[in-house]
């Protein structure tokens, strides 16, 4: 006892000692200064209308994160420093004298440290409640501690035992304070920074990278493996803290402290082993169980499949006896020509099936061999039969049996210990989250080994859910009878739905939520909402009616721009718990969310919404009316785009939207090309149909023409999808680049799909919707939504492939829109078979430059002025191309779909009556990223000429386009360095000349750039190139199009003047440039005069003030015709409204 | 109280010569002065009694209790106040007895704070005993040091180079304190300032080379040097040749010339006077003559 109380005053007065520290208070401030930071920043964001996360755990999570972070770091100096100050403060030898053993030493010591952290801790976690307690108060959302205490109890507080144990163990190993301390914070960053995320989540001795964001849903979810490592860190830390009295010499002490100390710090470190080799004996087991399973599945692909047609199925949810018990009956049909003896089916592997019996209730033999259910029928079931099985089965959901292959990004990230699938789908008693390929029904064939996946069974079903009272089911089908679809008995509650509209798969959600319903154009809509979730939908209640009209509109405009009606009388949208999407990702899982008639939502979508807030924005700056209801309903539309119709880039993309439902639920997509019906098609639906609704909806509701096709701008959206944005690249996995090389490396065809998924899949995007774009522009876009709508009736609940697609747009069969082409050449009219061929099937990807544009102004004959806009654009690349050429006037705009040539030019004639103000290019399917735009000048005087619309290849003399342009990336840029700096500083990749990439790049040029400071002229930027012809050149300095930007706002410390000297002719012409006054994109240097061969140069000189951006120069032959400003600032693309971008 | 060390030897490696050779010594009650130059194995000696060394060989035993057994017995029977003594700074006086209190086993927290309110009243720091040690002169912190080591009412004192660093009055303040707390236990001083023990201790050992060389009371000491101790005023040349026949103890300079004491066995030259031999310069003529080998 008092051997205790030795050690205890040893601890206290540590602590006093710490706390009365200047490190200790620098922490302490940092650590009181996070949550209070992060809780403003938070605000400032939500207030500016981000997506901050208010709910939840969010809010605990970041100051805990951070704060835990620096608290592990800190401790290297902190905790190693102990026996250093009592030799610094010449008190060891007063202590060594006292009755005191080692142990009462070192671990008294040790819990002075720990108590003196933990004080801060707790003071974090205070005020992080208080901040995050006052916050949501004021949003009137309720506020919950049990997030906060379990980042405390979970994050904060084993991170520190162990930390501070380790650095007492390093301490006592080394006897050197320094030596202690680096080796810690080496060993804190490695794990921090490189190992966190490595070996399971091993190394992650903080659980700073397990899956902790709290669900208001669901609670941490399955903490058992956290805890795990929790408690082994905990235990290592006392193994070490043994090791560190051992190692500590000074003090002799009695045998009971040193065998009992030895005693424990064994015993721990046996735990730790223990419960990590239960650890890897767990994963070893699930791994075996997983391949075990996949074998199953394999072995059994061959067989035919039966079609499993209509359901009749009887669930109880959470009973006594198991989380699930079900009675299903089954009606079994063969579409095969031969009779089949066994029907196979996958069946969770949790599920312990009782009895298989048939129709006439004789018991059948079954073999359940993981998941995978085979059933031997009494008598084979010949071709074009039914029959009727009945399965019972009951148990729990086994998260091992389903998902069994996993890609490799995706199983460094979700296998291991932390990475446990325990999200992907239960059965609790307060809520319940099956997704279809959970297996929690009978599902016809098997999931894995086939070598081409084959067409799913469509089926019809009757659900009867008994499942505790207060749960809310949802599930496929509507409510049997609005009246009684429900029914309560105690403490169970009843729910029946029939599935009249067959469905290729069935989902099954419950919960306490509260619902709301309504029926809107014709369709049942219902949100399941927790009710802690309720601001969300409160808000509009005094704005019903009007959101409730423009849900009707937008679902009528969707139907009419895609052509496909709602398929469902019921749509529900239903949350379901944060982080669960974190396990459903990649394209092939993108619908693991979603399911015929069911959108999940996670319950951070609607809640962050801060919509109170973007609506006090308005009030605030409305000027005199203000129509409350109005706004609200923009902010409801608004909201519903950006929830559920984003471009994939964008926040969740197609995982959760409806147009996903119109088109995957009806039909199955089968063949060679199946991915582009499959994945391309909702992408095409979601960016293009989803952006012309959007546009729609929020320029006031008034519905252009089809024939404008506003968004269809080459393959624009989708690129930038695949751009170099860190977030897209996320979502896509695939940068921009490297899906270009991949494209022109391997045909669509060649590709392997599993190789790289993530490439694969933008691959599929890159030309899936520039078919489907190229299709639409080329039929027009009345056809090819009639198209689609034809398509999408025939094939319903049918397996379809690319070509049957084709077939029903006719490619063969379509002709340029606009004027007859008798007045034309035949060759840019567009033959839509080769373009989709060539571009399927080629490797080659069309690369587009305006060489010409100008107007002549002439007379219809009818004495009114037309403008004739010649346009003369050119492929440089070797693939077929297809442009769509629109001259823009003030108030009107024609348009053209034009086909070119590899390595050709066409030049292109369009006549509009309206002044045009420029000409624009869109690309289909480019290297170009973005659309070409090129300024027009209209003559004063009428021309005395017949005004006709043509399209004519332009014949290699007549194109008089000398250009030469040279990147940062070509032959001809230099940068001459010098030598000792290049030893020095190795890194640097010519001099000190950085490379740096773009975000929003287009075209070649601004791929990729270099970057410097000003410095002393010593180190010039050259672009060389040699004049193939005589004459004058236009040299032209391409200029970042952010850098316009940062020059004029000042950022970023750009030079503010550059210099360029232009050699011609054994001259050096030097141009300044103020770059507040430059162009994004070409700035014209001057007109010079080259000879022919000649060896000329432009250089950028690094004498400057600021840094200095260099990325391409272009000399072009001077042609007094042409007017060129072809590519338009991205910025000016992105800062542009919804409802017009031009 | 008694200390009994029998045989007593320290070797810090095997072959080396030994710090402490043999060693046979008996404490009692009262203060024992331990002299010696440098290297004498004082040192080793108070980290052997203070528990913070093993012996090599030989017993030490405090009231019975063997020291190498029986340490934390030892130990909270013993206080020491080591020669290069520090406190936490961030502390008060209050707080590292508090501290020091509560390491020496003193729990119940009412008298142990009633004996830390004793122990600052005995070294005169109850004005400053809320202030951080930090900002103590050195006096104050030795007086602190000596608090801490009388904390517990251990029943052996060990205080080490008790007055280095303190100034005249200190050092006579601090040498009435020990003679104080001398009365009822015994203490154990290890110095090389002669005037610490000659003021305070009844007996005093002379250490050197690891043996005793002396054990007794000072007056045995100062008799060794009856007859051996001249003054005499000499000029440089007179000092040099002084130096080499006799050990001088003190030198004062009288107008041109050098005022001398001096100890030795040579023939006093013309014009020394003998004068009494004091305990500083019987020690010197001591440790000087041991080294000499001309010792009685």
């Amino acid at each position: 006892m008092s051997g205790l109380r030795g050690l205890l005053s040893v601890a206290r007065y540590e602590r006093t000692l710490l706390m009365r520290t200047t490190r200790y208070r620098v922490l302490g401030a940092a650590g009181i200064g996070i949550p209070i930071f992060i809780g403003v920043i938070l605000a400032i964001a939500e207030a500016r209308g981000g997506e901050a996360g208010t709910m939840f755990g969010v809010g605990a999570f970041v100051p805990f994160y951070v704060y835990s972070f620096l608290q592990t770091v800190v401790i290297a100096f902190i905790a190693g420093d102990f026996r250093a100050a009592d030799e610094r403060a010449q008190v060891y030898e007063v202590i060594a004298v006292r009755p005191l053993s080692t142990t009462q030493l070192v671990v008294g010591k040790y819990l002075g440290i720990l108590q003196g952290l933990m004080v801060l801790s707790f003071a974090v976690m205070g005020v992080t409640v208080l901040v995050q307690a006052a916050k949501l108060s004021v949003l009137g959302t309720p506020f919950r501690l049990e997030p906060y205490l379990g980042y405390l109890l979970l994050m904060n507080l084993p991170g520190l035992i162990y930390m501070t144990a380790l650095t007492f163990c390093l301490g006592a190993i080394l006897r050197n304070r320094t030596a202690a301390a680096l080796v810690a914070l080496a060993y804190a960053l490695g794990c921090l920074i490189f190992l966190g995320e490595r070996y399971g989540g091993v190394f992650d001795y903080g659980a700073f990278y397990a899956p902790l964001f709290y669900s208001d849903i669901l609670g941490f979810g399955d903490l058992s493996r956290v805890i795990e490592l929790r408690l082994l860190y905990m235990a290592l830390a006392v193994a070490l803290l043994g090791l560190a009295v051992e190692r500590y010499p000074r003090l002799a002490q009695a045998g009971l402290w040193r065998w009992g100390g030895r005693v424990v710090a064994l015993a721990a470190l046996a735990v730790c082993v223990g419960i990590g080799f239960g650890i890897q004996r767990s994963d070893e087991a699930s791994q075996a169980e997983r391949v075990d399973f996949l074998r199953a599945h394999v072995t059994r692909a061959a067989e035919p499949i039966a079609s499993l047609v209509h359901y009749d199925m009887s669930l109880q949810l959470h009973t006594e006896q198991a989380p699930l018990v079900a009675d299903v009956r089954l009606r079994v049909g063969n579409t095969h020509d031969v009779a089949l003896g066994q029907v196979v089916v996958s069946l969770n592997s949790g599920l312990t099936v009782d009895s298989i019996a048939d129709n006439a209730g004789s018991p059948l033999d079954f073999e359940h061999d993981g998941s995978v259910l085979a059933i031997t029928l009494g008598a084979p079931l010949e071709p074009g039969a039914e029959t009727q099985l009945r399965l019972k089965y009951a148990g729990d959901i086994d998260r091992n049996g389903f998902d069994l292959i996993r890609t490799a990004p995706r199983r460094d990230r979700s296998d291991g210990p932390l990475r446990m699938p325990q999200l992907t789908s239960w059965i609790r008693e307060d809520t319940v989250f099956l997704p279809a390929r959970a297996g929690w029904y009978p599902r016809a064939g098997v999931d894995y080994g086939y070598d081409e996946p084959p067409a799913p069974s469509f089926a019809t079903a009757n659900i009867e859910v008994d499942s505790p009272a207060d749960m809310r089911i949802v599930t496929q089908g509507s409510p049997s009878s609005p009246d009684s679809a429900s029914s309560n008995t105690g403490s169970r509650r009843t729910s029946l739905f029939t599935v009249d509209r067959p469905v290729p798969v069935f989902t099954l959600n419950g919960g306490r939520y509260n619902v709301y319903e309504a029926r809107i154009g014709g369709v049942d809509m219902a949100l399941y909402l927790y009710p802690e979730h309720m601001t969300a939908v409160s808000f509009f209640d005094d704005a019903a009616d009007e959101a409730r009209a423009a849900l009707e509109q937008m679902l009528g405009a969707i139907v009419r721009e895609t052509g496909l009606p709602y398929p469902y009388e019921r749509l529900n949208l239903v949350e379901v718990p944060l982080v669960v999407q974190w396990y459903y990702e990649g394209w092939r899982e993108a619908g693991g969310l979603t399911g015929p008639g069911v959108l999940m939502i996670e319950e951070d979508v609607l809640t962050s919404q801060n919509l109170q807030r973007s609506f006090n924005r308005r009030q605030r700056g409305a000027d005199g009316e203000f129509d409350a209801a109005a706004v609200k309903r923009d902010l409801f539309v608004q909201e519903i785009f950006e929830l559920f119709m984003s471009p994939e880039s964008e926040r969740y993309g197609i995982f959760r939207s409806p147009l996903v439902q119109l088109w995957s639920y009806d039909r199955a997509f089968v063949g060679d090309r199946s991915n582009l019906l499959e994945r391309a098609m909702p992408v095409y639906l979601q960016q293009d149909v989803g952006s012309e609704v959007r546009s729609m909806m929020l320029s006031g509701g008034n519905s252009r023409p089809r024939g404008r096709e506003e968004s269809t701008v080459a393959s624009a959206e989708m690129l930038a999808a695949v751009s170099d944005s860190g977030q897209s690249q996320a979502r896509t996995g695939s940068d921009w680049n490297a899906v270009l090389d991949a494209m022109q490396k391997e045909t669509f065809a060649d590709m392997n799909p599993d190789a790289d998924p993530e490439l694969y899949r933008s691959v599929v995007d890159a030309k899936g919707v520039s078919v489907f774009r190229m299709m639409r522009a080329v039929t027009s876009s009345d056809a090819f939504v009639n198209a689609i709508e034809g398509f999408a009736e025939e094939s319903r609940h049918e397996g379809v492939d690319f070509d049957d697609f084709e077939a029903a747009v006719g490619t063969d069969q379509v002709t340029a829109e606009g004027p007859s082409a008798a007045e034309s050449d035949s060759s840019g009219e567009p033959d839509m078979q080769r373009l989709v061929q060539s571009w399927l099937e080629g490797t080659a990807v069309p690369g587009y430059t305006i060489t010409r544009a100008n107007v002549r102004k002439l007379e219809d004959g009818r004495g009114n002025p037309v403008h004739q806009v010649i346009v003369r654009v050119r492929n440089g690349e070797a693939a077929l191309g297809f442009v769509r050429i629109n001259a823009i006037g003030f108030e009107d705009e024609v348009s053209k779909g034009v086909q070119i040539e590899g390595n050709s030019e066409v030049e292109v004639a369009l006549l509009i009556g309206d002044r045009p103000a420029r000409v624009t290019v869109d690309p289909f399917f480019a290297k170009n990223r973005r659309s070409l735009v090129a300024p027009l000048r209209v003559p004063d005087f009428i021309q005395p000429d017949q005004p006709a619309e043509y399209v004519r290849l332009v014949t290699q003399e007549a194109s008089n386009l000398v250009e030469i342009v040279v990147d940062n990336e070509d032959e001809g840029f230099s940068l001459p360095t010098r030598r000792v700096q290049r030893y020095l500083r190795p890194g640097l990749q010519g001099g000190g000349w950085w490379v740096r990439s773009t975000l929003f790049s287009y075209g070649r040029y601004a791929n990729n750039y270099r970057m410097k400071n000003g410095s002393d002229g010593a180190e010039p930027a050259i672009w060389s190139a040699t004049m193939p012809r005589e004459g004058e050149y236009d040299v032209a300095y391409y200029f970042l199009p952010e850098a316009t930007a940062w020059a004029r706002s000042g950022v970023w410390g750009l030079a503010s003047r550059i210099e360029l000297t232009i050699h011609h002719r054994n001259e050096v012409h030097t141009v300044e440039l103020d770059t507040t006054e430059l162009n994004a994109g070409w700035n014209l240097l001057g007109r010079f005069d080259f000879e022919a061969g000649a060896e000329v140069r432009v250089e950028l000189s690094d004498k400057a003030s600021g840094r200095l951006y260099a990325d391409a120069v272009r000399w072009r032959l001077a042609d007094s015709d042409l007017v060129y400003e072809e590519d338009v600032s991205p910025w000016e693309v992105q800062t542009g409204s919804l409802s017009g971008r031009r | 109280m008694r200390i009994e060390i029998n045989d007593l030897t320290k070797r810090y490696s095997r072959g080396a010569v030994p710090a402490l050779d043999g060693l046979n010594l008996s404490i009692d009650r009262g203060t024992f002065g331990l002299l010696g130059p440098n290297g004498a194995g004082k040192t080793t000696l108070i980290r052997i009694l203070s528990t913070q060394l093993s012996p090599t060989a030989g017993t030490v035993t405090i009231d019975g209790l063997d020291l190498s057994r029986q340490r934390a017995e030892v130990r909270s029977r013993l206080g020491y106040l080591p020669q290069a003594f520090g406190a936490y700074p961030s502390l008060t006086a209050f707080e590292f007895l508090d501290y020091v209190g509560r390491l020496a086993g003193m729990h119940k927290r009412r008298a142990r704070h009633e004996r830390i309110e004793e122990a600052l009243e005995d070294v005169g720091l109850t004005k400053v005993r809320d202030r951080r040690s930090g900002t103590f002169s050195g006096g104050m912190l030795r007086r602190l040091g000596i608090a801490q080591a009388v904390l517990a009412n251990p029943d052996f004192l060990i205080v080490d180079e008790p007055t280095v660093g303190l100034d005249p009055e200190e050092r006579l303040r601090f040498r009435a304190l020990l003679s104080r707390l001398s009365r009822d236990r015994a203490i154990l001083i290890s110095t090389h300032i002669v005037g610490d023990v000659s003021s305070t201790c009844e007996e005093i050992g002379v250490l050197d080379r690891g043996k005793l060389r002396y054990l007794g009371a000072p007056e045995g000491l100062v008799s060794v040097a009856d007859g051996k101790a001249w003054e005499v005023t000499v000029d440089d040349a007179g000092f040099i040749e002084m130096s080499e026949r006799f050990h001088v103890v003190g030198v004062v300079p009288d107008g041109d010339a050098l005022a001398l004491r001096m100890v030795g066995d040579a023939e006093p030259p013309a014009g020394a006077s003998p004068v009494a031999p004091n305990l500083e310069d019987a020690y010197v003529y001591f440790i000087e003559s041991e080294i000499d080998g001309t010792a009685a």
